[in-house]
């Protein structure tokens, strides 16, 4: 309850400030709100909580620690791009919209009701179809506003109906009573619809393929700061609400949904890393790299039964961490670029600003899977976690995919240290150098502490 | 628990999988934003109809307060969404969705 309530009036609070004409205040503000949110997990990690709001919501460890890893990357996404905007009205309206969604990927984590999971993705979302249509004046925005907001409202109304038919099949939205119905009527025809329904509208939110087809244009024509944000806190509340649902209420029907999860993960690298490694743009090329990503989460969330929810968690913080900072090198380099966004924009980039060409490497080597970046180990759990469920063909094109990842992630490091002839030094602001060096410290560090998250079980 | 004599579950739910079918419909077929922003609305509302004919069914209130729930969604989904029909006409002068074609592969 405290950290639902830490959130939600955090956001408000930052328009309260903005009303007050304490603009300043507003990042501090924002900044000791999410570390305290951090600090109230902590604070109750281990602790027996109840269920409040009439059975609506359950903070249990998994809960908590979602909330606590949610946390700490809006905290990361508010400290890389704090230097982003310089409108300062414009920004007080974003941060607010951000600080909103977080809220519903909050509520995704720790719900015990279907009602409130939709409510949850409705939260979750609506605040970012404003969000990735904030750049009025670009076409680009507008378009991409249009296709995810539309994509977005057909996606629910799929889920809404699959939830209208799991509600027919077993009369309730609570997971305790859901979970006996699903298990005393696991052949019903109308249940099993209603959830391949819940799962399409899933895989549409989380980009899974073959429901990808808004995500490289979304992430594209979305300005490049709230790409970040969604490609992160986003994408982790959708993938740890997913697997809230799976291994919850619908736990014993999911063997029967197995193959179709599988099916849809192969799908999902193939696709995504196909497509990546033709891309010209760095952008789109990272939006596909995120989709490709999906597969693997969607991989997590299948075996989820067995191998407990350590290593989605673990999956989550690291690419979210990795794909921050990459997506916001990106913003950098192409504001100096007067918005170019091809392999060429990142040529020279090691002398042109050393911190920012590192810690680029460093997350596109996190994002490839190779050691000593923590992104080794999230792929590292999540094939061992296949191959314990004896499914060695998706196991082995998970490898195949992760060298052609290795492609198009190279050709970007190749670029950023391709000498390039009288390059301007690229200047970063305040506190952005230690941000920058944190998280890219955070993704070697991971990668040691990933026995921690292996055995986290709750 | 027959509300009107002769209706039963069964049709309310074949009529709410109609109206949800011609939402897809629509939604594939229409070429114009406020159109199948309708279609999209259609399709929340089949489902609406199905959750109250179930909650009837099934004598529990749950159903019909969740449909309060939806109607309030989809009031501020329209809102965003009608705000981004506004942005698209005032840059492209039109609300026809075959203009949005800049981005592409």
């Amino acid at each position: 309850m405290k950290e639902l309530l830490i959130s939600s009036l955090l956001g408000i609070s930052v328009l309260l400030f903005d009303l007050l004409r304490l603009r300043r205040a507003i990042l501090p503000l924002v900044a000791a709100g999410l570390i305290a949110l951090v600090a109230v997990v902590v604070v109750d990690w281990g602790t027996a909580s109840n269920p409040f709001g009439n059975n609506m919501m359950l903070m249990d460890g998994y809960a908590l620690a979602s909330i606590g890893i949610l946390a700490l990357l809006t905290l990361f996404w508010f400290a890389i791009t704090s230097d982003s905007y310089p409108a300062q009205s414009r920004r007080t309206d974003l941060y607010a919209l951000v600080l909103f969604s977080m809220t519903g990927a909050v509520v995704l984590v720790s719900y015990t009701n279907l009602v409130m999971m939709f409510l949850g993705i409705e939260i979750l979302s609506i605040p970012l179809y404003v969000l990735v249509s904030s750049d009025r004046q670009n076409p680009l925005s507008n378009e991409a506003g249009f296709k995810y907001f539309f994509l977005g409202a057909v996606a629910s109304a799929i889920l809404l109906f699959g939830i209208a038919l799991v509600y027919g099949a077993t009369g309730t939205f609570d997971f305790t009573e859901l979970g006996a119905a699903v298990s005393a009527s696991t052949s019903n025809l109308m249940l099993k619809a209603g959830i391949a329904m819940m799962l399409a509208g899933f895989a549409f939110k989380v980009s899974a393929a073959p429901f990808h087809f808004w995500t490289p244009d979304v992430y594209q024509g979305s300005p490049t700061t709230v790409t970040a944000y969604m490609s992160s806190v986003v994408k982790a509340g959708a993938f740890l609400a997913l697997f809230r649902l799976c291994t919850g209420p619908f736990s014993a029907v999911m063997d029967g949904f197995t193959d179709m999860l599988a099916f849809l993960a192969a799908l999902t690298l193939v696709v995504s890393n196909l497509m990546a490694a033709v891309q010209t743009n760095v952008k789109r090329m990272l939006a596909f790299s995120s989709i490709s990503h999906a597969g693997f989460l969607l991989a997590g969330v299948m075996t989820g039964g067995e191998t407990g929810p350590g290593i989605l968690l673990y999956y989550s913080l690291t690419y979210g961490i990795a794909s921050i900072t990459s997506f916001a090198v990106l913003h950098v380099v192409s504001s100096y670029q007067n918005g170019a966004m091809e392999y060429d924009a990142f040529r020279g980039l090691v002398r042109r600003n050393p911190f920012l060409a590192g810690a680029m490497t460093i997350a596109l080597l996190s994002m490839a899977g190779i050691p000593p970046m923590a992104g080794f180990m999230a792929k590292y759990f999540i094939i061992s976690g296949i191959i314990s469920t004896d499914m060695v063909w998706l196991a082995v094109l998970m490898v195949l995919t992760s060298v052609v990842g290795m492609y198009y992630y190279l050709r970007v490091i190749i670029a950023m240290f391709t000498p390039v002839e009288n390059a301007g030094r690229i200047m970063l602001r305040g506190l952005q150098h230690y941000t920058y060096i944190l998280l890219s410290l955070l993704m070697i560090i991971l990668f040691f502490a990933s026995g921690f998250f292996e055995v986290l079980n709750f | 628990m027959e509300l009107i004599p002769g209706v039963t579950t069964e049709h309310y739910l074949v009529l709410s999988l109609i109206l949800f079918c011609l939402g897809i419909f629509g939604i594939l077929y229409r070429r114009n934003a406020i159109l199948m922003f309708m279609c999209v609305e259609l399709m929340l509302n089949a489902s609406n109809l199905a959750l109250v004919a179930f909650s009837r069914m099934w004598g529990d209130t749950g159903g019909q307060v969740f449909v309060f729930f939806i109607m309030v969604v989809a009031a501020a989904e329209v809102a965003v969404g009608l705000a981004i029909l506004m942005l698209l006409y005032r840059n492209m002068g039109t609300t026809q969705t075959d203009v949005l074609n800049k981005m592409k592969w």
